[in-house]
């Protein structure tokens, strides 16, 4: 156990020195800052154009803000975890295997009684830790920039909600650093190894969701849903075997059930988070692929 | 013939076919175009039995039918585009990176240019070279979207349709090669290499994910399923009426999404593919004419991302970095 959290120790410092860590770290949290800003911006010029609309109808329509939960500025920052958050865990975790190799000091460390299962749970809790760190800013900043934006503090209930919402990005994040950190083990060459768990990423963010709803990628990032098909046998069958691996969209619900926001289909989650659980189990118990032997072969760049 | 833009020009190209890389993500942008337009298809398909139901139904009640869904093969390859967009210009990146990498990290930077080479001709050569490899990728892609129309969408293409998809590769061409231009420019910059490839990440990150997606969800149509106005039951004339006041906002929107490239080359792409509704069917000059401010955009970027290259490139300056 000493050994797993000497590593993480260690993992922790370092991620702290990286500089596209740090660089993504910053437009992560700007991005929870601004979210807040474009939530209420969009929602107050919505609220004025139905305004219009009932006056220039001249007739009643039900309100499309009508019982909005406060969080729902927040909507934003689903979409950010997807695209900047899930990005940066990837990187956090190819910098985080490739590092050692890099400074050629995997050889000295395995010179040490260390497994190199204890070592890669070290490398994941270190990296989890620092992802855990980030979420916990962003949360501040999200806090923050809804009390700003709205005039007053959110409740203790809806402040509960956005913790809720942190802590399943946290479950979420997880495969994406133990994506990078099986593509830095195995990978010969640094810039492989980012491209190929930035490729896996694209793959989960827009392939998988496109083949079971038909929604083009650009859709896929606006977090309002739009009416997805799913009469075709094509959709119907995709929708049954790739739903299950679709974290994307089992997080995107999963968020917009725990934020109460509008336009959600359905307010079951429990699938959803069923499913992000076993995802984030599956994908640590994967990191067995990365041996003592992949560790210690030398990087060429 | 055995200039030494020539041999670097013939020895990129032969490093790209060698590339089990290179080969992997061109093979992969042509499977996703293949994919969505299999996914746009089968939606398609969707549409027209949802269509068929209705009309039965409606049928039963004695009501009057409403049009039925048109098809228009080129709208089929959107999705494509949009891939082209997102992964190609990563995958852009990544080769643009490449051509400067390999040669700082072999350390061959010095004994190239220990032979008789001028200042541009390394530069020169790497940039034709991912020019030509674009040309390939993207007439390959192009290639794969006409036969999977073909075979999916069971029809072919007219002429004027090949025309418009032949000026949306074009378009797509010059979008990948700025990219890479870019890639190149600041792998040549920067001391340490991992420099480049964040900056490039952070810039694709910014330009092609962030700056278009904050656009889009401003969008006050974008704040409903289905669209706000639908939800509203207002129709498209009480639609222009009432945004016509929130001019301001829209502007600022609009010019929001101006700042990203890959805003430009999806707006014109957009209107070729006929995927917005307003210029399908459009003539060639019409939409030519709508979109020219998109077309300036597109190639300033490209040249300003070859300047970079080439400046940034050049035997002077890789030999002070290295």
């Amino acid at each position: 156990m000493s050994v797993v959290l000497t590593v993480a120790r260690q993992e922790v410092r370092s991620a702290g020195r990286e500089r596209l860590a740090l660089a993504l770290l910053v437009v992560f949290l700007g991005m929870a800052l601004v979210s807040s800003f474009i939530g209420w911006a969009t929602h107050h010029t919505v609220m004025s154009v139905y305004n219009e609309t009932v006056l220039q109808m001249g007739r009643h329509i039900p309100s499309p803000f009508a019982g909005a939960s406060p969080l729902e500025i927040t909507r934003n920052t689903i979409i950010y975890v997807v695209l900047i958050g899930a990005l940066l865990a990837t990187v956090v975790g190819v910098r985080s295997a490739v590092r050692d190799r890099k400074a050629g000091v995997t050889d000295m460390i395995f010179s040490r009684p260390i497994g190199a299962r204890a070592y890669l749970a070290g490398k994941l809790l270190g990296t989890q830790l620092w992802m855990g760190i980030v979420l916990a800013a962003a949360l501040v900043a999200s806090w923050a920039s809804v009390w700003v934006v709205a005039g007053q503090p959110l409740s203790v209930s809806s402040s509960a909600l956005l913790l809720g919402f942190f802590v399943l990005a946290w479950v979420f994040l997880l495969p994406f650093s133990v994506l990078g950190l099986i593509a830095g083990a195995r990978s010969r060459r640094e810039s492989t190894a980012l491209l190929v768990s930035i490729l896996a990423w694209v793959v989960i963010t827009f392939v998988i969701p496109q083949l079971g709803t038909a929604q083009n990628p650009s859709a896929l990032l606006n977090p309002v849903p739009s009416a997805a098909s799913t009469t075709d046998l094509f959709f119907r069958v995709n929708k049954v075997v790739l739903q299950p691996v679709s974290v994307t969209e089992h997080f995107k619900h999963a968020s917009s059930v725990i934020l109460q926001l509008k336009d959600v289909t359905s307010t079951a989650i429990v699938w959803d988070l069923l499913s992000l659980i076993v995802i984030a189990a599956l994908s640590v118990a994967a990191l067995a692929v990365a041996t003592r032997a992949s560790l210690r072969r030398p990087l060429y760049e | 013939m055995n200039s030494p833009l020539l041999v670097v020009l013939r020895k990129e190209l032969g490093d790209a076919l060698r590339s089990r890389l290179v080969l992997l993500l061109v093979a992969g942008l042509g499977a996703v175009a293949i994919l969505s337009v299999i996914v746009a298809a089968s939606a398609f398909h969707a549409k027209v039995a949802d269509y068929q139901h209705y009309l039965q139904a409606l049928q039963q009640a004695g009501g009057t039918a409403p049009t039925a869904p048109l098809f228009f093969p080129l709208q089929l390859l959107r999705g494509a585009v949009e891939y082209l967009e997102i992964i190609g210009a990563i995958v852009a990146i990544v080769i643009g990176y490449g051509m400067i990498a390999k040669e700082k990290n072999r350390g061959t930077l010095r004994l190239l240019f220990s032979r008789p080479v001028s200042g541009y001709a390394v530069a020169g050569g790497k940039l034709i070279a991912m020019a030509v490899i674009w040309l390939v990728v993207t007439v390959g892609v192009g290639v794969v979207m006409v036969v999977a129309i073909r075979l999916v969408g069971e029809t072919g293409l007219s002429g004027t349709e090949l025309l418009k998809l032949g000026i949306t590769l074009g378009l797509a061409w010059l979008y990948l090669f700025m990219w890479s231009a870019l890639a190149m420019g600041l792998a040549g910059s920067t001391k340490q290499l991992s420099t480049a490839l964040v900056v490039g990440l952070i810039l694709w990150l910014g330009f092609v994910l962030i700056i278009p997606q904050i656009g889009d969800t401003m969008d006050p149509d974008n704040q409903a399923p289905g669209g706000l106005f639908k939800s509203l039951q207002v129709d498209k004339p009480h639609e222009k009426s009432v945004m016509a006041k929130f001019a301001g906002y829209e502007t600022t929107r609009n010019r929001l999404e101006e700042a990203s490239i890959s805003k430009h080359f999806e707006r014109t792409s957009f209107a070729y593919l006929g995927a917005k509704d307003k210029y399908n069917q459009a003539s060639l000059g019409v939409i030519g004419g709508a979109m020219w401010t998109n077309f300036v955009w597109l190639f300033g970027g490209g040249v300003l991302a070859t300047v970079l290259a080439l400046t940034q490139t050049s035997k002077r300056r890789l030999l002070r970095r290295t």
